[in-house]
């Protein structure tokens, strides 16, 4: 039986890269047949500093860009990342996460104490897309205003737009200050800022304001403006913004995709670690699809193997104490007591998919019912428009619209905050989402 | 906007705050600060224009305006280039024909459709900038084809022409070049249409719009008539047709919409149709049903010999 999860160990392709950890756990308990691919991942990544996502957030001609770019570059100098000049990041490339279509641009580097990947939208729209599919999930903001010009009507919808993906924390660069020396001025954008900042319920008083010029690190002049300024910001950055809880840290989840029945031990189910750790002899809870019941975890199985522990990122079999095989599905997962609820109902940012992506051609309305699949679950699913909304009666949602949806399950799945899935009707994906709030 | 007069702030707050007190009048930072208030300047404009006028505020603010149009043309002139496929559509009903509680009521209908471009959604987001969409749209509605085509209720106005029309401070032209100066994009009028109904003794027109978010708009003219003209006056009847216009407005922008009963183009899908949707947007029993057999059950209801869609403008931003 346990050669069924040795068939599964090939990795689904992985949401964001702070999973690469668990990847590498899986080499180390793969035996030699698995070799070639561990020497692919390990040229991939090798880095034991803790990793985040951050984007830049700010107007065309403020010099995102070019910060990043002068970033990459000051960074390069003690080898922590690969220059990449202003056209190469640019470009904001078509990529496709989950079928979605998204533009933005990525580049990499190492502070002494941490591992950044950086990326940069051009718009609104591509940075919800990143948040709804994972695909670059932002943990903290860089907002880049030019010293020239102050905070502008659109700086308030980029602070909307970091709130609305989730971010707590940002640093702010008030880019340009070569251009108005003087320090008044300079003072005057700072005081606007940390204003704004506050009514937009960030820490206006703490947050991070560092002043520089991105272009002048980037030419390697003005040595006090440019490339002291840049290694105050990545300082700002590792200092102020809070690192994501790591897979490993949290507590543990399998969701489980096979239930199997061993004639003399019991019943095992199998299934992917998503997060935490199992250990051996302790007790766990099996949640959702309308039965959950708590039990003991006697055994752990991987590639033949019995273990005493498996972790984020190993294929397992769990041998469950005094369980019988109907009382397991695929859809509930295994999690460590108390550590999630199952629910019915919640709020969700939800993208729809356009025809070209594969999605519906016509818009739903109110009471829309397509199949939800979260993890290895799929249920029934009815949407409707987030409580409150005007005229929800009369509403409609289109192929790609970002919108605001209230799912009610015909059964209980494990879901919390930040939970994705995707919606499909008649094998059409049909859109994708994040849960973004509990309601029942 | 700015609250300078928050309490809870303190750093580099407490510093300025001192720096206002112990001089005898305005400092030239607050005075800044104000002007930015009013104007929206970029800082190193309001700076300019202190220092310009001797640090006289009234005066600061007539520079601005002045340098506004000035620095604002020059502005647009060097960004003109730069590609605008993001932005927002808009609509504007100045006379919504027989019985509409929006104009006269009498039997005319004119409406506009304008699509106004800028580079990003942050941008096309602003208040700012909705509110441009929106003045053009009325100005659109309020302006006179000159040579309207005889064929159809839509005429596409000229964008040079569009440009010079006047508006209380200035023209259309003005009145973008401003906002560029002000939020720093390129922003382009991209397409403009005036529908004005046909005069036709015994028909009755009346104008649907709906908007998706700015991104989609769809503006239906609504053809009807009745046996009886009093009909037009009874609440309910009123009351029901607005419920199905709107429903018909839905429709047409909800789905991709090219024709009314036939096929733009022979490769069109069937669902371009409008009559042959499923007439999802009235819900209920009627979401399966095609459009037009749910118009003529309504028709038969009211006893009207026809009530049908003229025509129909449906535009998505960034397409044709």
């Amino acid at each position: 039986m346990l050669r069924i999860a040795a068939c599964r160990a090939a990795p689904a392709v992985f949401a964001s890269p702070s999973s690469f950890l668990p990847r590498l756990s899986i080499s180390r308990a793969v035996l030699p047949l698995n070799f070639a691919a561990r020497r692919g991942y390990a040229e991939v990544y090798n880095r034991t500093k803790p990793h985040m996502n951050v984007g830049t957030i700010g107007h065309v001609d403020h010099g995102k860009t070019t910060l990043t770019a002068a970033i990459t570059k000051v960074l390069a100098e003690s080898g922590g990342a690969t220059f990449t000049d202003y056209a190469q990041i640019d470009k904001a490339p078509e990529e496709k996460a989950r079928g979605i279509t998204i533009n933005s641009s990525h580049v990499e580097y190492e502070t002494e104490t941490r591992h950044y990947g950086h990326i940069d939208c051009p718009g609104h729209a591509d940075y919800i897309k990143n948040m709804i599919t994972g695909a670059a999930q932002m943990d903290g903001a860089i907002i880049v205003v030019s010293a020239t010009d102050g905070q502008m009507p659109q700086t308030r919808e980029h602070l909307l737009l970091a709130r609305q993906v989730g971010i707590k924390k940002l640093v702010v660069f008030i880019n340009k200050v070569d251009m108005i020396n003087d320090p008044e001025m300079l003072e005057l954008v700072d005081m606007e800022i940390r204003d704004l900042l506050s009514n937009y319920n960030f820490d206006g008083e703490n947050t991070p304001i560092v002043m520089g010029s991105a272009l002048a690190a980037l030419e390697g002049r003005d040595k006090e403006i440019g490339v002291d300024k840049i290694l105050e910001l990545v300082k700002a950055c590792d200092s102020w913004l809070d690192l994501p809880a790591r897979d490993l840290d949290k507590p543990f989840l399998m969701p489980i995709e096979d239930v199997f029945s061993i004639s003399g031990r019991g019943t095992v189910a199998t299934g992917r670690v998503e997060r935490g750790t199992a250990l051996k002899g302790k007790e766990v809870e099996i949640l959702g699809l309308g039965s959950s019941f708590k039990t003991t975890l006697t055994g752990i199985e991987m590639f033949h193997k019995e273990l005493e522990r498996a972790e984020a990122g190993d294929n397992m079999g769990a041998l469950l104490r005094s369980t019988r095989r109907d009382q397991v599905r695929r859809g509930q997962v295994l999690i460590e007591p108390g550590s999630m609820k199952a629910v019915k109902k919640f709020r969700s940012q939800v993208y729809i998919l356009t025809k070209d992506e594969g999605g519906r051609y016509t818009p739903f309305m109110q009471g829309y019912r397509p199949q939800l699949y979260l993890r290895t679950a799929d249920v029934t699913v009815t949407l409707n428009f987030a409580e409150g909304t005007p005229d929800a009666e009369e509403k409609m949602a289109m192929p790609g619209d970002n919108v605001e949806l209230d799912c009610e399950l015909i059964f209980d799945l494990a879901v919390e905050v930040g939970s994705r899935f995707t919606l499909r009707e008649a094998n059409k994906t049909i859109g994708t989402g994040v849960v973004t709030k509990i309601l029942e | 906007m700015l609250k300078f007069t928050q309490p809870f702030h303190s750093g580099s707050r407490v510093t300025l705050r001192r720096l206002y007190s112990s001089a005898p009048t305005k400092s030239r930072v607050q005075l800044v600060a104000e002007l930015r208030k009013l104007s929206n300047a970029p800082i190193i404009k309001a700076r300019q224009a202190l220092d310009e006028s001797n640090g006289d505020f009234n005066a600061a603010r007539q520079w601005l305006e002045e340098d506004m149009r000035k620095s604002g043309a020059a502005k647009a002139e060097k960004i003109k280039d730069r590609e605008t496929s993001e932005g927002l559509i808009s609509i504007s009903v100045l006379e919504g024909g027989m019985g509409s509680r929006v104009g006269s009521g009498t039997g005319r209908v004119q409406a506009g459709i304008i699509e106004l471009n800028c580079e990003s959604d942050f941008v096309s987001r602003t208040e700012e900038f909705a509110r441009l969409a929106d003045t053009i749209s009325d100005l659109v509605a309020r302006s006179r084809a000159l040579d309207q085509d005889t064929f159809s209720p839509f005429t596409l106005l000229p964008i040079e022409d569009l440009l010079h029309l006047s508006h209380k401070s200035g023209t259309v032209g003005s009145l973008i070049t401003d906002l560029i100066a002000r939020i720093g994009e390129n922003i382009s009028l991209r397409r403009a249409m005036l529908l004005t109904s046909p005069t036709n003794s015994n028909t009755t027109y009346r104008a649907a719009s709906y908007l998706h978010q700015g991104r989609v708009g769809a503006l239906n003219l609504i053809s009807l008539r009745s046996p009886q003209p009093s009909l037009f006056k009874d609440d309910s009847f009123i009351g029901d047709l607005e419920k199905l216009e709107r429903a018909l407005a839905r429709q047409t922008a909800g789905f991709m919409t090219l024709g009314v009963d036939k096929k733009r183009h022979p490769e069109d899908e069937p669902e371009t149709i409008l009559y042959e949707q499923p007439f999802m947007m009235l819900g209920g029993e009627n979401a399966s049903i095609p459009v037009r057999r749910v118009l003529d059950q309504w028709q038969e209801k009211w006893g009207l010999e026809e009530l049908a869609v003229a025509d129909f403008a449906r535009w998505e931003v960034g397409k044709d």
